[in-house]
C-alpha cells in the first residue's frame, strides 16, 4: 500500500497474536550525518520522542505504557525505525503518535539541551566508561573504510553533541522526514481493512516533501591492508578485530548469502571452525566470533557493508599466532568449502532462528520494515529461508576466497592497565 | 501534564485468552508440561531444577557445572552434540543462577523428540570430560576477569554484598580465583547430586499436540531418575549499614550508583501492590525516577528500580548511572523520590497508567511461544503458576493509592536504602560526605 504522500505501507495480518506492532522506518541513519554533526541522526530520534504538535512533551511513553504496550527507537547505518507493541485495541493510538511526530515533532531548545545530555551519559555508560566499549563497531570502519559517511563515530563526538541546535534538527527533519521516505510496518493481531481506513485516516493529511537522493555509501574493496592500534582504559585483557567489506547485500544478495553463511561455519557455537581451532585446539583466544554487518544483523544495511572476525585473548602474544590460524582456515575454507555436516547444521539453524524472529510482533514488524526499506520486498522476510537453505558449499567457498590478507583491516585493541596472569 | 486532546479512543479491548496446560507428574518426579501455540512450526523448551547456593563455595561449582554440562556424553563428544542440536534447528543452553539451574531452548516442531533425546542423554550422563573441563575452567576464569572491570559488575557484587553480608545470596558472581579452584571431581559430584528429575520442571511450549507431547517427553525422560538431598538455604538476615559505600574506579566518567533494599516475596499478599508502587518508582519508561534523573536533569540514561524474588528473600534495587559530576546530586533525588513515594499519595493517572502497563505488557509477553515458556517455566519452579498469576494481575487491577504509600513505608524508604557508589572516589566523596558518612572500599 503507498499513500499518495509517498509512504510506503507494509501490513502483515497474524490474528489471534494478542499483540499489534508498529514501526516507522526513516530512510536516514548515520551515513548521511553531515561533518560537524556526528552522532546526529541519533540525537534526533532521542528528540523524535519528546513531544509533537498534538503530543505534549512526555506524553508518547505514558500514552504507549499506559495502553500496556512497549516502545523503542535505535538508529542504524542507514535507517532509522520507532516501533511499539500494544495489545490491540490500541492500534489507532499507536498510528496516531507516529503519524503526529513524522508530521510536526516540537524539537524546542529544551528539550535538545536535555537530550543532549542524556546521550552524553548514553555514550559514556555503553561506551566510554565500560570495558571493550564500542569495539569494535567505532573503530574498525576508520580503518576498513575511507569516506566521513562509513568511518566517523556514529555515536558522536561530544564536540559536534554540544554545539548543535534547534535549527538543525529543524533542516535534518525537513529533508530527511517527508512521508516519502518512510515505511510504516504494522504486523500481528488486526484487521485488514480497518487498519487500513485508520492508515488513511492519520497519515494522508501529511503533505508530501520532496525525497532526498540517496547518496551511495559504496566504496572499491580494498587492495592492501591497513591496521589500527586502539589503548583501552578499562579493558584487562587485549582483544582483535579483523575486517573485510561483503558483497552488496542489496545489488549481490546471492554471493552476500554465501557470506552470512561462512559467517556461521565460521562461529555458531561449540562446533564451528573458529571456536574448535583457535579457542580449544590452540588457546589462542577465550572466545572468536564471525559476523555480518556493522552490529551483528546481517539483513540491516546497504552496500560499505563488513564481514568481522573478533577475538578476545588472555595475552597479546597470541595475537599474531591468532590471525595466522584464522588465515588458515580462510584458506581451507576457500580450498575445500565447508563438510556437508557444517553447511546442513548453519542453514537449518539460521532458517529455525528466522522462524523464532517472526513469532514475536515487535521482531517481526522490525524486519519486514527494514526488508521493504532497503531491498524494496518485506515479502523477502518469506523468501531468505529457501534462498539460505539453496546457498552451496561453492558459494561459501567463494565468501571465503574473498577474504584475503591483502584486502582486510585489522585493529588491535590493548588494556592500558593489564591484568597479570597472577592477578587473574 | 496536558491531556492530548486528539487521541484516538481505546477499542474494546480483548479479554486475555488462557492458555490451556496440560500437566503431568512422572513417577521421578519431574513434572512436565506442554502448552500449543502453533503459531510458528518450533517449540520452545525450558527446564528448571532447583538448584539453591547454601554456601558461598557452591556458587563457583555450580558456575562451572553449567558451563560444561555440554563437553560430551560416553555417546557424543560435544562436538557430535552441537552437530546433531543444529541439525533440528535447535539451541541448548544451560544457565545457573542462586536459586536454580535453567536448560533449554528450542527445536524444530517435527524434531521434538531427538532434542528431547539428546537433553535426556545429557541429564543422566554428562561425562564432564577432565581436559576439557579444566581447559573451559581456564577460559571462563578469564571471562570473570574481564567481567570484572565492569563498572555494572563491580557494582552489582558491592550492593549484594552489602545487603547480605555473610549470606550465600551475598555473592552474585563467582571469584575467579575460587572458580579456577573447582575441580572436574568435584563438578561431576555436584551434577549426580542436584541436576536430578525429582522437584523439576519442563515446559514445552509451541506447535504441538499436548497429549502426544506429554508421552513423548514421559517416555524420553525416564530414565532419568533421582531426589536430590533437600538443602537448607539460612534464613536472610538483611546487614543495616546506614553509611555510603564507595568503591574506586579512577577516572570513571561515571558513577554507578546503587541503592538496594530488602522487598517482599510473592507468596506475601502485597506483592501485587509493590509491582505497581515500583513500576511508578522506577520500572518503566513513564517512572518518577526516569522523569526525574533523564527527563529533567539529563544526569543518566537509564536509571531504573526492580525487584528480585529470589526463594528466600527478595530485594528491589535502583540503578543509576550518572555523570561523575553530579553524582551526590543524583543520590539526593533518588532518596527524596523514595521519601516522596513513602510519605506522600501517588497521583491517580500515575496508578492507572502503572497497573493497566503491568496487566497489559504481561499480556504481550506471554503471546510469543518463547515468552510464554520462560514465564510458565519460573513460575513453576518458585511454586507458582498461571492461574496465580492471572490472580495477581486481577489484584493489580486494585491495587489502590493508599496501599502503594503503606507498602512503600514498609519497603521503599530512604532509610531502608542501602547505598554503593562505584566511581572515581577522589572526584566524589567530598560531595557525598554531604550527604552521610562515608565508607570506602
Amino acid at each position: 500500500m503507498k499513500l499518495r504522500n509517498g509512504l510506503r505501507v507494509v501490513l502483515s495480518p497474524a490474528p489471534g497474536s494478542a499483540a499489534v506492532g508498529v514501526s516507522v522506518h526513516y530512510d536516514v541513519g548515520m551515513r548521511s550525518e553531515p561533518e560537524g554533526r556526528t552522532g546526529f541522526a541519533h540525537l534526533f530520534e532521542h528528540l523524535m520522542f519528546e513531544g509533537s504538535e498534538r503530543v505534549p512533551t512526555h506524553e508518547h511513553a505514558r500514552i504507549i505504557q499506559g495502553a500496556g504496550g512497549s516502545f523503542n527507537g535505535s538508529t542504524h547505518p542507514d535507517y532509522t525505525e520507532y516501533h511499539e507493541v500494544v495489545p490491540p485495541h490500541a492500534l489507532e493510538r499507536a498510528l496516531f503518535l507516529e503519524a503526529d511526530r513524522m508530521r510536526a515533532p516540537l524539537l524546542t531548545e529544551a528539550t535538545m539541551r536535555n537530550q543532549i545530555d542524556v546521550v552524553k551519559e548514553e555514550i559514556r555508560v555503553n561506551v566510554l566508561n565500560r570495558p571493550y566499549g564500542g569495539f569494535p563497531w567505532l573503530e574498525l570502519p576508520p580503518v576498513l573504510f575511507s569516506t566521513f559517511a562509513n568511518t566517523h563515530n556514529g555515536y558522536g563526538d561530544f564536540v559536534d553533541l554540544e554545539t548543535s541546535g534547534v535549527r538543525d534538527a529543524r533542516e535534518f527533519f525537513e529533508r530527511y522526514y517527508a512521508p516519502g521516505n518512510a515505511v510504516l510496518t504494522i504486523a500481528g493481531d488486526f484487521e485488514l481493512a480497518e487498519a487500513r481506513a485508520m492508515v488513511r485516516r492519520h497519515f494522508s493529511g501529511i503533505a508530501a516533501r520532496p525525497v532526498p537522493k540517496r547518496p551511495d555509501f559504496t566504496e572499491p574493496i580494498r587492495t592492501s591492508p591497513s591496521f589500527g592500534e586502539v589503548t583501552d582504559q578499562h579493558a584487562p585483557m587485549p582483544a582483535t578485530a579483523l575486517g573485510w567489506q561483503s558483497p552488496d547485500p542489496v545489488k549481490n544478495l546471492r554471493d552476500y548469502l554465501g557470506s552470512v553463511v561462512l559467517c556461521d561455519v565460521l562461529y555458531d557455537g561449540e562446533a564451528s571452525r573458529l571456536h574448535q581451532e583457535i579457542v580449544i585446539r590452540r588457546g589462542l583466544a577465550m572466545s572468536a566470533f564471525a559476523y555480518c554487518g556493522t552490529f551483528g544483523d546481517p539483513f540491516d544495511q546497504r552496500g560499505a557493508n563488513t564481514v568481522t572476525i573478533q577475538m578476545h585473548h588472555g595475552d597479546a602474544s597470541a595475537r599474531n599466532d591468532a590471525i595466522a590460524a584464522v588465515d588458515e582456515i580462510l584458506a581451507d575454507l576457500a580450498h575445500d568449502g565447508p563438510s556437508n555436516d557444517e553447511l546442513e547444521r548453519v542453514t537449518t539453524r539460521m532458517v529455525a532462528e528466522l522462524l523464532r524472529e517472526l513469532d514475536s510482533t515487535t521482531d517481526r514488524a522490525l524486519r519486514m520494515g527494514t526488508l521493504e526499506l532497503l531491498y524494496g520486498k518485506a515479502e523477502l522476510v518469506n523468501d531468505l529461508p529457501a534462498k539460505i537453505l539453496a546457498v552451496a558449499a561453492d558459494d561459501v567457498r567463494a565468501a571465503a576466497a574473498r577474504l584475503t590478507p591483502r584486502s582486510r583491516a585489522t585493529v588491535a585493541l590493548n588494556p592500558a592497565n593489564p591484568a597479570t596472569k597472577e592477578a587473574s | 501534564m496536558a491531556k492530548t486532546a486528539a487521541l484516538p479512543a481505546l477499542a474494546k479491548a480483548q479479554t486475555g485468552r488462557h492458555p490451556r496446560v496440560h500437566r503431568r507428574t512422572l513417577s521421578n518426579g519431574l513434572t512436565i508440561i506442554a502448552i500449543r501455540r502453533p503459531s510458528v512450526p518450533m517449540v520452545e523448551v525450558r527446564l528448571r531444577i532447583p538448584a539453591p547456593i547454601a554456601k558461598p563455595g557452591v556458587l563457583a561449582r555450580t558456575t562451572l557445572l553449567a558451563e560444561t554440562m555440554l563437553k560430551g556424553t560416553p555417546q557424543r563428544d560435544a562436538i557430535e552434540l552441537e552437530q546433531a542440536t543444529g541439525l533440528m534447528g535447535g539451541q541448548l543452553n544451560v544457565g545457573a543462577d542462586r536459586d536454580k539451574m535453567s536448560i533449554g531452548g528450542s527445536t524444530m516442531a517435527h524434531r521434538l523428540g531427538e532434542y528431547l533425546g539428546l537433553l535426556n542423554e545429557v541429564l543422566t550422563s554428562a561425562a564432564f570430560p577432565s581436559a576439557e573441563v579444566i581447559d573451559e575452567r581456564g577460559r571462563v576464569a578469564e571471562h570473570l576477569v574481564i567481567a570484572g572491570s565492569s563498572a555494572g559488575t563491580a557494582a552489582a557484587k558491592a550492593i549484594s554484598a552489602k545487603l547480605f553480608g555473610q549470606h550465600p545470596y551475598a555473592h552474585v558472581v563467582p571469584d575467579p580465583a575460587d572458580l579456577k579452584a573447582v575441580t572436574p571431581a568435584q563438578v561431576r559430584a555436584l551434577h549426580r547430586s542436584r541436576v536430578l528429575p525429582d522437584g523439576a520442571v519442563l515446559v514445552m511450549v509451541g506447535d504441538l499436540q499436548p497429549a502426544k507431547t506429554l508421552d513423548l517427553a514421559e517416555q524420553l525422560l525416564g530414565e532419568w531418575s533421582g531426589s536430590p538431598a533437600q538443602q537448607r538455604i539460612p534464613a536472610v538476615q538483611f546487614e543495616a549499614s546506614p553509611d555510603i559505600t564507595v568503591i574506586d574506579r579512577p577516572g570513571s566518567v561515571q558513577s554507578s550508583i546503587r541503592l538496594g533494599m530488602p522487598a517482599i516475596t510473592r507468596d506475601d499478599a502485597a506483592y501485587p501492590v509493590q509491582q505497581v508502587a515500583n513500576m511508578i518508582f522506577g520500572g518503566y519508561f513513564s517512572s518518577r525516577l526516569v522523569g526525574n534523573l533523564r527527563e529533567d536533569k539529563g544526569y543518566t540514561y537509564s536509571p531504573r528500580s526492580m525487584v528480585d524474588a529470589g526463594k528466600r528473600a527478595a530485594v528491589l534495587t535502583v540503578s543509576a548511572d550518572v555523570s561523575t559530576d553530579v553524582t551526590a546530586a543524583a543520590v539526593n533525588e533518588v532518596r527524596y523520590e523514595l521519601g516522596r513515594i513513602a510519605n506522600t499519595l501517588v497521583k491517580p493517572e500515575e496508578l492507572t497508567d502503572a497497573r493497566d502497563y503491568l496487566t497489559g505488557s504481561s499480556l504481550i509477553a506471554t503471546s510469543t511461544q518463547a515468552g510464554l515458556a520462560s514465564t510458565v517455566a519460573n513460575l513453576e519452579i518458585a511454586g507458582y503458576d498461571l492461574d496465580w498469576l492471572t490472580a495477581s494481575m486481577k489484584a493489580i487491577s486494585g491495587v489502590t493509592a493508599q496501599a502503594v504509600r503503606e507498602l512503600a513505608t514498609r519497603v521503599m524508604t530512604p532509610s531502608e536504602a542501602r547505598v554503593v557508589v562505584v566511581g572515581d572516589a577522589e572526584r566524589i566523596v567530598p560531595e557525598l560526605a554531604t550527604l552521610g558518612a562515608i565508607e570506602e572500599l
